[in-house]
C-alpha cells in the first residue's frame, strides 16, 4: 500500500517562509504576563501560540518594540531562560522549555515519503515531556496526505488505519475514540491501540480521545486508503480523576451493554484491606458482581457461579486468581493496563463461560527508556521493569510480587500457628515486537505459586501458568488478523508426612492448549466484522493420592487422565444501520468432545446412580467418547433515542464445558476442574437484558438502568457429603440443577470534577432447582432455592475528592442484603455431644454486610526531571469497623453447641502503602 | 485420610488480621422439630444390644428429652427376633444375644405415637483387637492415639469412643468435720471426700479409615490430645478405649456428621447438609429420622499415664478449679458461717482455732467425681 504523507509543518520548510515574511511587532510591555503579551500579538500579527502554560506562568514581559521582527522579540523575551520557539509556515508558535527545538532537526526532510508512520517519532526525537507536547502540537499542527495524492481528490470512500500510542513509552492505547464530526463517523481502538476508520475522501479533522490522555486532532486529506500513527499525551492532571470508560459517551453511544471497563488508574482509587490494589475488589463495586465473602476472589456475576467466568490474562486463562486464601488477586496491579467485564452481551470471540469474561489487559514495555517501578505493602511487595530492547521496536516488561507474611504468621501469639507458614509469589514477563508496520509479535508469560503450611504437619501449594505468543498481521487498511497461542496450566499439590504411615502427596493437574484466530474486517464504514475460530485442548491429571516417604503405606490412587477438546467458529457483523439504530448479530458454534481413554460406569436404570449401582464399566479407548455441540448466539440492539440516550437490548447464549467442583462456599485451593463427560452434560446459559442510558450535563455525568434476566442449565449441586477429590464416580455425588436469575441495576457515574465516582445500585436474584426424581438428587424438595450468593440488594459508592493534584481522598461505601446460608433447625444428642440438625438449604441468611473505607492517595510533586516518583496511600479499611459476617456457624465442642459469627476484618484496618517509579 | 478441604487454622491465622469469632443466636428459632433420633449398636463381643433414643429439640433447648415406653426390638433375617427392655433415660437393651455372624440384623422399633420405625439390616463387622493404645508430648498437650491392624484386610473404616477417668485431689485435705454444734474429726470414710475419680466420655466423633492405604492398618489414629494445664494428668488418668468396625456407609455418615457438627468456621466451609443414617420411618415415609444401628465386634484396651511420667513444659500450671481457694483462720468462738474447717491453728503446742474454708475446697466429689475407687484402678506409684 502505498502511502504518502506530507508534513507542511516542518522547520525546513518553516523558516523559510518566516523568514520571508517577516512578521513585525510593537508595543511597550513592562512586567506584562507573557499571556497578555503573547495575545497581544497575535492580534497584531495573527500568529498562534501554542504552550505549556504552566511553564510560561510566571514569566513577565519587558519589551519596548518598535516594528520588531517576532524572532527577535522572542530571543530578547527568552532570553536568559531556557525556553525555546519555533515558528511554523502556519504561523503556529511553539515554545518549549528545555532543548533547542531547532538543534534537533534533521537537515533535510524529503517532501514525499513512502511511508511515514508517525509524524512524530521519525522525525524529532526529544525526550522530555515539554519536547513530546511540542511534537504533538506539531502534528497537530501539520496536515496529513493519507493515501495516492490526486488531484481532484476522488470520490466514494477511504479507510485510514493506524495505532494509537502514548508520546512518552510507545505503548499502545487501547480504547481510544478516533472520528470525525462531519459526517459523525468513529470507531475504537483495540487492545493493539489499532484504529481503521472509513470515510468519504477528502479534507476531514480526525478527533482522537482517550482517558487519562489529552485530547487530540489530526488533519488529514484523504485521497486513498493509508496509514497513519497518533500518538497522545498522558493528561497529568486528570492522573486524578475518576474515569470508568474510554470514551465518555460510549456508555450511551456503543452498542455494547453489560460491559465495565476499568483502567488501572481508576482503579487504583478504591481502598484496599491489605494495601494493595487488587482487580477482583474492585471489580466488585460495579452494579451486578458479587461475592461470597471477604475472603474469597470468586466473582458471581448477575447470579452466575465463581466457574463461569473466563478470566483471561492477555487472552490465558487463569484458573486460580487467588493468592493467599483469596485476600489477593492473582494479577500484579503494576502490570495491569485495564480489565474488561462482559456481563450482558459476551463478544463473540469469547466462548466457554456462562456468566461472564474478564478480560486482563497487562501493559506493552517502554519502548522508549528504561523505567521501573515497584511498591511495598503491609504484606507484599512488588517491583517492575521496562524498557526498550531494540529502540521504538521492541520493549520488555518483567514484574514480580511477593509476600513477606511469614513474619505475619510467626508474630501471632499462639502456638498452633507458630510453624504455620503462607506465602506467594507471582511472575510477569511480556516482550512486544513490531517486526515491521503490519506484523508485530507479541510474547507474555505468567507464573504464580502459593504454598502454606498449617500448623506443620500439611503443605499446599498451588501454581498457575500461563503464556501467550500473539501474532498481529495487518493485511490492508480493513483487514487485520490476529493469531493467539495460549497454554494455561494450573496444579496443586497436598503434601503431609506428621506420620510416616499415612504421609500421602495429593496432587492435581489441568492444561489447556489453545489456538485461534480471530479476523477483523472493516468492509463498509457501516459494517466491521469479526470473524474467525478457536480449539482448545484439555488435559487434566483429576487426583492422585500417591505415598510420601518409603515408609509410607499409602496405597497409589491415581485418577485417570481426562481429555478433552473444545472447537468454536464464530461470526459477527456490526451494522451501523442508521445512525440511529445499530444492530450486532454474532453467531459461535462450540463443538467439544470427550475424549479417551476413559473407563465409563453404567449405573443401574431406576435408582440415584451411586457407586454401589454399578452394574458394568464400559472401557474406551482413545479417541472421541461423547460430543455436544451446539450454536452460541450474541446479538445487541442500540437505539439512539437522541444524542445523550440510547436504548439498548441484548441476547446472549453461551456453553460451558468445563466446571469447577467444588462443593465449599468460597473456593478452596483444593477445588478441582471437572470436563464435560457423557454424565455431566455442558452448561448452558441465555440472557436477555435491556438497557437505558442517559448522559447529562455534556456526558460528564452518566446513568443508566440496565434489566437481565437469565436462565442456566446443567449446573452442579452436590449431594450431601460429596466427595469433590479422588472420586472415581463423580457422576455419582452430583446433582444436575438449573438456575435463574434476574435483576435491576442502576447506575450513576460522574466522571469528571473535584468530585467524581459512581453510584449504584442492584437488585437482583439468584435461585436454583434441582430436577431430579431421586430423593438424594433433591434439595428443598425440589423447590427453587437462593444460591449461595443470592444478594436481593446492593449500593455500592466509590467516590473520589480531588483537594489538589498532589493530594486526593477516596471513600467507597458498600451495602448488601447478607447472603443465604443454612441455619439449624433443632439439635440432637450424639456421640457425646449435642449435634445441629440443619434446616431447608440456604433457608436463612447472614446478616446484611456494610463498609465503608477511606483512603487518602498522596503523590509527589509532578517534577517531570526528579530521579524517582514516588506515592503513598495511606487509607482505613471498614473504618467503621463493623463486625460483617462471613460466615455463621454452629459448632459442637467440648459436648456444648454454640452458634458463632466469624468476621474476616472485624476491625478498622489502616494500611500505609508506597509505591515509587523511577 | 486426612481431610484437606478445611483449613481450620485460617482463623487463628485471620485473627491477625483482626478476624474475630463471636457467640451468635440467630434471630427466629425456625420451627419446632421433633423427630427421633436413634443411636443403636449390637456389640457382638458381648452379646448386647443397647439403643438410645432420644428426640431432637430446640436449639435453644437444654435438657434431653428422652423418647420413653417404645417398643424396641432386634430382628435377623431369619426372624429370629430379640425384644429389648427398657432401661432409664430412653436407653433399651438386650442381653445375651446369641450372635450368628452370616445373619444380618435390623432394629425395629414402634414409638408411643404410633410410628414404626425401622433400620436396614446390618451384618455383623468384625474389629480387630487393638494393637495398642499409645500417648506421647505433642506440642498441644498429650496426645492418645489408637493402633490397629487386621492381617485380613477387611475391616478398613473404624469407630471409636473411650471413657477416661482421672484421679484428682481437693484444694485441703479436711480433717475435721462440723457435727452438730460441735467440731469433730472425721473418721476413716469420711476423709476419703479428699480424693476423686471423675468420668467423662469421649464427645467427639472418632472415625479413621485405611481405605487408602495398601493394607489395612491404623497408625496413631489421635483419640485425644489432653492440654498440658488440664488436672486430668495432674496425678494420674486412665482412658478405655472401644473399637468398633463400620461399614463405609457409616464412616461417610459420621464423616459429614463431624464435618458439619465438628469442622464449621473456616473460611472454606463446606454447605452444611443433613447426614442421612440407616434408619427410616415406615409408617410415614419421608419422615425424618436420625442415627444409625450398627453391628460389630468390640476390641477395649485401658491404658495409664501418670502425672509422672509426662514432660510438662516449663511452667506449666494446671488448671483445677481450685484457683479460687483460700483458707481463713477462725479462733474458737467464731462463727463458721459458710465455712468448713481443715485444721487446727495452732500456737506453739496449742490450737487457738481453726483454718477454714468453703466447703467446695475441701470435697472433691463437689467437682463431679466420686470418692470410689474404680475396680480397675491402679494406685500411684
Amino acid at each position: 500500500m502505498r502511502i504518502a504523507v506530507v508534513l507542511l509543518a516542518l522547520f525546513t520548510v518553516t523558516f523559510a517562509f518566516a523568514q520571508d515574511t517577516e512578521l513585525l511587532i510593537t508595543g511597550n510591555y513592562q512586567n506584562t504576563p507573557f499571556k497578555v503579551f503573547q495575545a497581544d500579538v497575535t492580534q497584531q500579527t495573527g500568529l498562534r501560540f501554542y504552550y505549556d502554560s504552566k511553564a510560561l506562568d510566571s514569566l513577565t514581559v519587558n519589551l519596548s518594540a518598535d516594528q520588531l521582527e517576532i524572532h527577535q522579540a522572542l530571543n530578547q523575551v527568552f532570553v536568559g531562560t531556557d525556553l525555546h520557539f519555533a515558528i511554523d509556515n502556519q504561523k503556529h508558535v511553539f515554545i518549549v522549555k528545555g532543548r533547542d527545538i531547532q538543534e534537533r532537526l534533521p537537515a533535510n526532510f524529503p517532501g514525499e515519503t513512502e511511508t511515514l508512520p508517525s509524524a512524530s517519532s521519525r522525525v524529532l526525537k526529544y525526550y522530555t515531556d515539554e519536547q513530546r507536547t511540542a511534537e504533538v502540537l506539531l502534528a497537530e499542527a501539520a496536515e496529513y496526505d493519507i493515501g495516492k495524492k490526486t488531484n481532484p481528490i476522488g470520490q466514494g470512500l477511504a479507510t485510514v488505519a493506524g495505532h494509537v500510542k502514548y508520546a512518552s513509552s510507545g505503548e499502545p492505547i487501547a480504547g481510544a475514540s478516533v472520528y470525525i464530526e462531519n459526517p459523525f463517523t468513529g470507531v475504537a481502538t483495540d487492545q493493539f491501540g489499532y484504529f481503521a476508520l472509513t470515510i468519504p475522501k477528502g479534507k476531514h479533522e480526525l478527533i482522537i480521545k482517550s482517558l487519562g490522555f489529552k485530547n487530540t486532532k489530526r488533519k488529514i486529506t484523504l485521497y486513498g486508503d493509508g496509514k497513519l500513527d497518533i500518538e497522545m499525551l498522558e493528561d497529568v492532571t486528570s492522573l486524578k480523576e475518576l474515569v470508568v470508560e474510554a470514551e465518555k459517551d460510549k456508555n450511551v453511544s456503543s452498542l455494547q451493554m453489560g460491559v465495565d471497563k476499568l483502567d488501572i488508574k481508576t482503579m487504583k482509587k478504591v481502598p484496599t484491606a491489605l494495601g494493595e490494589l487488587d482487580i477482583f475488589k474492585v471489580m466488585l463495586t460495579l452494579p451486578g458482581v458479587q461475592t461470597v465473602g471477604e475472603a474469597s476472589t470468586g466473582l458471581n456475576v448477575r447470579g452466575g457461579a465463581t466457574d463461569q467466568n473466563l478470566i483471561l490474562l492477555n487472552d490465558a486463562v487463569v484458573f486460580n486468581p487467588a493468592h493467599l486464601f483469596g485476600f489477593f488477586s492473582a494479577f500484579n496491579p503494576d502490570l495491569v493496563k485495564n480489565a474488561e467485564l462482559y456481563k450482558s452481551t459476551i463478544p463473540v470471540q469469547y466462548g466457554g463461560r456462562l456468566s461472564s469474561v474478564l478480560d486482563v489487559n497487562t501493559r506493552e514495555g517502554n519502548k522508549k527508556k528504561i523505567t521501573g517501578s515497584g511498591g511495598i505493602g503491609p504484606v507484599t511487595g512488588r517491583l517492575i521493569l521496562e524498557g526498550p530492547i531494540i529502540k521504538d521496536k521492541t520493549s520488555f516488561l518483567i514484574g514480580g510480587r511477593s509476600t513477606y507474611s511469614n513474619w505475619l504468621l510467626r508474630e501471632i501469639p499462639n502456638d498452633l500457628v507458630k510453624n504455620s507458614k503462607a506465602s506467594f509469589y507471582d511472575l510477569n514477563a511480556i516482550i512486544t515486537h513490531e517486526i515491521d508496520e503490519n506484523n508485530s509479535l507479541y510474547l507474555t508469560g505468567y507464573f504464580s505459586k502459593d504454598k502454606f503450611t498449617l500448623n506443620s504437619d500439611t503443605a499446599y501449594q498451588y501454581s498457575n501458568k500461563a503464556a501467550t505468543v500473539k501474532w498481529k498481521h495487518i493485511f490492508t487498511n480493513k483487514l487485520y488478523n490476529v493469531l493467539t497461542g495460549s497454554f494455561s496450566g494450573y496444579d496443586y499439590k497436598v503434601e503431609s508426612d506428621a506420620n510416616p504411615v499415612n504421609a500421602f502427596t495429593l496432587g492435581y493437574g489441568l492444561q489447556q492448549y489453545n489456538i485461534k484466530t480471530d479476523f477483523s474486517y472493516f468492509p463498509h464504514p457501516k459494517h466491521s466484522l469479526d470473524f474467525g475460530a478457536s480449539a482448545i485442548r484439555y488435559a487434566i491429571k483429576p487426583g492422585s493420592y500417591v505415598p510420601n516417604g518409603s515408609a509410607s503405606e499409602v496405597e497409589r490412587d491415581v485418577l485417570p487422565q481426562e481429555k478433552g477438546i473444545e472447537s468454536a467458529f464464530y461470526i459477527g457483523d456490526q451494522f451501523d444501520v442508521s445512525h440511529r439504530l445499530s444492530v450486532y448479530v454474532g453467531l459461535r458454534y462450540s463443538l467439544y468432545t470427550y475424549l479417551g481413554p476413559h473407563d465409563k460406569y453404567l449405573y443401574a436404570a431406576g435408582q440415584s446412580k451411586n457407586p454401589e449401582g454399578i452394574i458394568d464399566t464400559v472401557s474406551y479407548g482413545k479417541g472421541p467418547i461423547v460430543t455436544y455441540h451446539g450454536p452460541e448466539y450474541r446479538i445487541s440492539v442500540k437505539y439512539m433515542l437522541s444524542g445523550s440516550a440510547s436504548l439498548k437490548l441484548s441476547l446472549n447464549r453461551s456453553r460451558q464445558y468445563i466446571q469447577m467442583l467444588s462443593n465449599t462456599t468460597a473456593i478452596s485451593p483444593t477445588d478441582v476442574w471437572k470436563l464435560s463427560d457423557s454424565y455431566i452434560a455442558p452448561q448452558v446459559g441465555d440472557q436477555i437484558s435491556l438497557g437505558l442510558y442517559k448522559n447529562l450535563r455534556s456526558n460528564t455525568i452518566e446513568t443508566s438502568v440496565e434489566g437481565y434476566y437469565k436462565r442456566m442449565e446443567n449446573i452442579l449441586d452436590y449431594k450431601g457429603g460429596a466427595k469433590i477429590i479422588l472420586n472415581h464416580a463423580i457422576e455419582s455425588d452430583v446433582i444436575r440443577t438449573e438456575g435463574k436469575a434476574y435483576g435491576v441495576e442502576l447506575m450513576v457515574k460522574k466522571l469528571s470534577g473535584k468530585i467524581n465516582g459512581w453510584v449504584s445500585y442492584t437488585y437482583s436474584r439468584s435461585l436454583l432447582r434441582t430436577r431430579s426424581g431421586f430423593e438424594s438428587e433433591t434439595v428443598n424438595k425440589g423447590k427453587f432455592y437462593p444460591s449461595n450468593y443470592d444478594k436481593p440488594h446492593a449500593v455500592n459508592l466509590v467516590s473520589n475528592y480531588k483537594f489538589s493534584h498532589r493530594v486526593s481522598a477516596s471513600l467507597n461505601a458498600t451495602y448488601s442484603t447478607g447472603r443465604p446460608i443454612t441455619l439449624p433447625i433443632g439439635k440432637y444428642y450424639s456421640d457425646g455431644s449435642y449435634r445441629v440438625l440443619y434446616g431447608p438449604r440456604n433457608g436463612s441468611r447472614i446478616p446484611d454486610y456494610f463498609r465503608i473505607d477511606l483512603a487518602f492517595n498522596l503523590e509527589g510533586n509532578h517534577k517531570i526531571k526528579k530521579l524517582t516518583h514516588s506515592s503513598w496511600t495511606v487509607g482505613v479499611y471498614n473504618l467503621t469497623g463493623r463486625k460483617n459476617a462471613y460466615s455463621i456457624f454452629f459448632d459442637s465442642k467440648n459436648g456444648v453447641t454454640r452458634g458463632y459469627k466469624l468476621s474476616i476484618f472485624g476491625a478498622p484496618i489502616p494500611t500505609v502503602t508506597w509505591n515509587f517509579r523511577f | 485420610m486426612r481431610r484437606v478441604t478445611v483449613f481450620r487454622v485460617c482463623i487463628t491465622v485471620m485473627v491477625f488480621l483482626a478476624s474475630c469469632i463471636d457467640p451468635y443466636r440467630p434471630g427466629e428459632v425456625v420451627g419446632n422439630v421433633n423427630y427421633l433420633v436413634v443411636d443403636g449398636f449390637l456389640n457382638a463381643t458381648e452379646n448386647t444390644c443397647l439403643v438410645k433414643l432420644s428426640r431432637t429439640i430446640p436449639l435453644t433447648g437444654t435438657e434431653q428429652v428422652f423418647e420413653k415406653n417404645a417398643t424396641v426390638s432386634l430382628e435377623d433375617d431369619h426372624a429370629q427376633r430379640y425384644n429389648l427392655t427398657e432401661l432409664a433415660n430412653g436407653e433399651y437393651k438386650a442381653s445375651g444375644i446369641p450372635i450368628d455372624n452370616t445373619r444380618t440384623y435390623q432394629l425395629k422399633i414402634v414409638t408411643l405415637d404410633g410410628e414404626e420405625y425401622q433400620s436396614e439390616f446390618v451384618p455383623i463387622l468384625y474389629a480387630p483387637p487393638i494393637d495398642s493404645i499409645s500417648w506421647n508430648e505433642t506440642k498441644d498437650g498429650v496426645g492418645v492415639y489408637a493402633t490397629t491392624h487386621n492381617p485380613a484386610n477387611n475391616t478398613r473404616y473404624y469407630y471409636w469412643k473411650f471413657t477416661e477417668t482421672w484421679q484428682y485431689r481437693a484444694q485441703y485435705r479436711s480433717i475435721l468435720k462440723i457435727a452438730g454444734d460441735t467440731v469433730d474429726l472425721r473418721d476413716y470414710e469420711e476423709l476419703k471426700i479428699y480424693e476423686c475419680w471423675n468420668t467423662a466420655g469421649s464427645n467427639e466423633i472418632l472415625v479413621g479409615s485405611s481405605d487408602k492405604l495398601n493394607e489395612d492398618i491404623i497408625s496413631q489414629f489421635n483419640l485425644t490430645t489432653i492440654p498440658f494445664t488440664s488436672a486430668k494428668l495432674h496425678l494420674k488418668y486412665s482412658v478405655l478405649v472401644e473399637q468398633r468396625a463400620i461399614d463405609s456407609r457409616a464412616y461417610d455418615y459420621w464423616q459429614l456428621l463431624k464435618k458439619n457438627t465438628e469442622e464449621m468456621g473456616t473460611i472454606f466451609d463446606p454447605l452444611p447438609s443433613a447426614a442421612v443414617g440407616n434408619m427410616r420411618c415406615v409408617t410415614s415415609p419421608g419422615k425424618i429420622v436420625l442415627g444409625y444401628f450398627n453391628a460389630s465386634t468390640a476390641s477395649q484396651q485401658r491404658i495409664f499415664i501418670e502425672g509422672g511420667d509426662v514432660e510438662f513444659p516449663l511452667r506449666n500450671v494446671f488448671v483445677t478449679g481450685y484457683e479460687e481457694c483460700s483458707e481463713r483462720i477462725l479462733l474458737f468462738g467464731d462463727g463458721f458461717g459458710n465455712l468448713v474447717p481443715i485444721v487446727f491453728e495452732m500456737q506453739g503446742m496449742q490450737p487457738i482455732g481453726y483454718r477454714a474454708t468453703t466447703p467446695y475446697c475441701i470435697d472433691c466429689r463437689l467437682q463431679g467425681g466420686t470418692t470410689v475407687k474404680p475396680d480397675f484402678w491402679e494406685d500411684l506409684n
